[in-house]
C-alpha cells in the first residue's frame, strides 16, 4: 500500500483541517492516521494518507495540497512514506533569502550605488534565466573598490531570518550535520556560519587587496550542479546518504539539492523551486522546518502507520 | 473577545475517504476551530476519531451545534457523540 505523510503548519483558524482533508478526499486519498493540535496560536497537523486508490496522478494531488498549504499561511510538507521513514541526519541551507533575509550581493552593491543593476542580475540568476558564473562575475565586478571596513559594518547588522538560531541549535542537539551553502560571498557567509555555528560553510571568495575589493571572485559554488556536488561530497565524508538530507532554499541554484535530498524545502521560494519542492514554507520563520523534520513520539507513531 | 468554550466530538464507523473532510468542513462552516484531533483507521477498516473544538466564535447554541454534527455523522455512516466539554470539567 503506498502512503504519503502530510505535515501542515498554520496560524490557528477555522478551516485548516477542512481544507487539507477535503483536498485529499476529492482525489480519493484515504487518511489512515491523523495527529493534530494547536499550541499558542500555531496549529500543526501530521497525517498519513493511503494513496493506492487515488483517481489522479500523485503530482496533481501534491499540487492541490501545496495550494492548500499556501492558504494556511505557514507551510506544508508532502513526503512519501519511504522518504519519511528515513531518519534525517544532515541539513543544508542556502543563505541569501533563506538564512539571511536579504540578497547580500544586492545590499553590497547598494553601497557602491549599483544596486539596480545588481538586483536585475540577481533576480535573473535566482529564476534560472542566466548562467550563474556570469552573474557572479558581473556582480563582483560592481563591488570593485568597496572598502572592507564597509563590509565589516554590514556584517554587524546582518538580518538573520527569524527562527534560524532555534533551527540550527535544535538540529545540532539532535546530532545533525549542518551546512551553509551559498553562491554569495565568503566574508558574509563565514560570519553567518560562525554566529549560527554551522559545521560547514561553502561560499565564493571575494578577492581583496590593500583593504579594498578588487572585483575578482574565486568561485566554488556556481549554480545548482555545483551545490549538489558539494552536498554529495560532504554527505559522503560524513557517511550520510542523500535521502537522509534535508535541503532548504529559495532560488534556482538550490533546485537540485532540493530535488535530490530526502526532504527538499522551498523557503518562500521562486516559482522554479516551488514547483519541485516537496515542502513549502510560506512565512519568514525557519522554525517551521523543525515541524517538517519532526521528532520524538509523534514521528514514531506516524512511522508505525507506514 | 468571546469566552472560550469547547466541544468534544467522537466518531466511529466504517472507514472510507472523506470522513474527516466531511466532519471538519461542517465544523468550519459553523466557525468552530479544531484545536486537537486524533484519528486512526484501525485494521485499515474502522474509523475512530476524537476532536476538540473551540466554539467561542460559534453563533449557535450547543444543542443546535450538536444536532448539525450528528446529522452529518449519520450521513457519513458514523456513530457520532458530541459533548459539551464545560460539563466534563474543561
Amino acid at each position: 500500500m503506498s502512503k504519503i505523510v502530510v505535515t501542515v503548519v498554520g496560524r490557528d483558524r477555522p478551516g485548516i483541517v477542512a481544507g487539507v482533508t477535503s483536498a485529499l478526499a476529492k482525489f480519493n486519498a484515504n487518511i489512515v492516521k491523523t495527529r493534530a493540535s494547536s499550541l499558542m496560536d500555531i496549529f500543526m497537523m501530521v497525517l498519513v494518507a493511503d494513496i493506492s486508490k487515488i483517481n489522479v496522478d500523485l503530482c496533481d494531488l501534491v499540487e492541490e495540497l501545496k495550494r492548500e498549504g499556501e492558504m494556511t499561511g505557514l507551510g506544508i510538507s508532502i513526503e512519501t512514506g519511504e522518504t519519511y521513514k528515513k531518519e534525517k541526519r544532515l541539513i543544508v541551507l542556502d543563505m541569501d533569502g533563506t538564512v539571511v533575509d536579504a540578497e547580500v550581493i544586492d545590499e553590497l552593491a547598494k553601497m557602491m550605488g549599483t544596486e539596480k543593476e545588481a538586483k536585475a542580475i540577481t533576480q535573473a540568476a535566482m529564476e534560472g534565466k542566466i548562467n550563474f558564473r556570469d552573474a557572479l562575475n558581473k556582480r563582483a565586478q560592481m563591488l570593485k573598490g568597496l572598502p572592507l571596513s564597509k563590509m565589516e559594518k554590514f556584517k554587524e547588522k546582518l538580518p538573520i531570518v527569524q527562527g534560524a538560531h532555534d533551527l540550527i541549535s535544535e538540529l545540532k542537539k539532535a546530532g545533525f550535520v549542518t551546512v551553509l551553502m551559498t553562491g554569495s560571498f565568503d566574508i558574509i557567509a563565514n560570519e553567518v556560519g560562525r554566529r549560527l555555528r554551522f559545521d560547514y560553510v561553502f561560499s565564493n571568495r571575494l578577492i581583496a587587496k590593500d583593504g579594498k575589493l578588487t572585483g575578482e571572485v574565486e568561485g566554488q559554488v556556481l549554480g545548482a550542479e555545483s551545490k549538489l556536488e558539494l552536498l554529495k561530497s560532504v554527505a559522503r565524508k560524513e557517511g550520510i546518504t542523500l535521502d537522509e538530507c534535508v535541503a532548504v532554499g529559495d532560488g534556482a541554484n538550490d533546485l537540485l539539492i532540493i530535488k535530490d535530498s530526502g526532504l527538499g524545502i522551498g523557503f518562500n521560494p521562486k516559482k522554479v523551486v516551488k514547483d519541485e519542492a516537496s515542502a513549502l514554507v510560506n512565512v519568514k520563520d525557519l522554525k517551521v522546518v523543525l515541524a517538517f523534520i519532526g521528532s520524538g513520539k509523534i514521528r514514531e507513531e506516524i512511522k508505525g502507520r507506514l | 473577545m468571546p469566552k472560550d468554550s469547547f466541544v468534544v466530538v467522537t466518531a466511529v464507523g466504517k472507514d472510507k475517504p472523506g470522513l474527516i473532510a466531511g466532519l471538519s468542513s461542517i465544523v468550519a462552516s459553523m466557525n468552530g476551530n479544531i484545536e486537537d484531533l486524533d484519528q486512526v483507521a484501525m485494521k485499515n477498516a474502522i474509523f475512530v476519531m476524537s476532536m476538540l473544538i473551540n466554539t467561542a466564535k460559534c453563533k449557535m447554541p450547543f444543542e443546535e451545534f450538536k444536532k448539525i454534527l450528528m446529522n452529518k455523522g449519520e450521513e457519513l455512516g458514523l456513530k457520532v457523540e458530541v459533548y459539551d466539554a464545560n460539563l466534563i470539567g474543561v
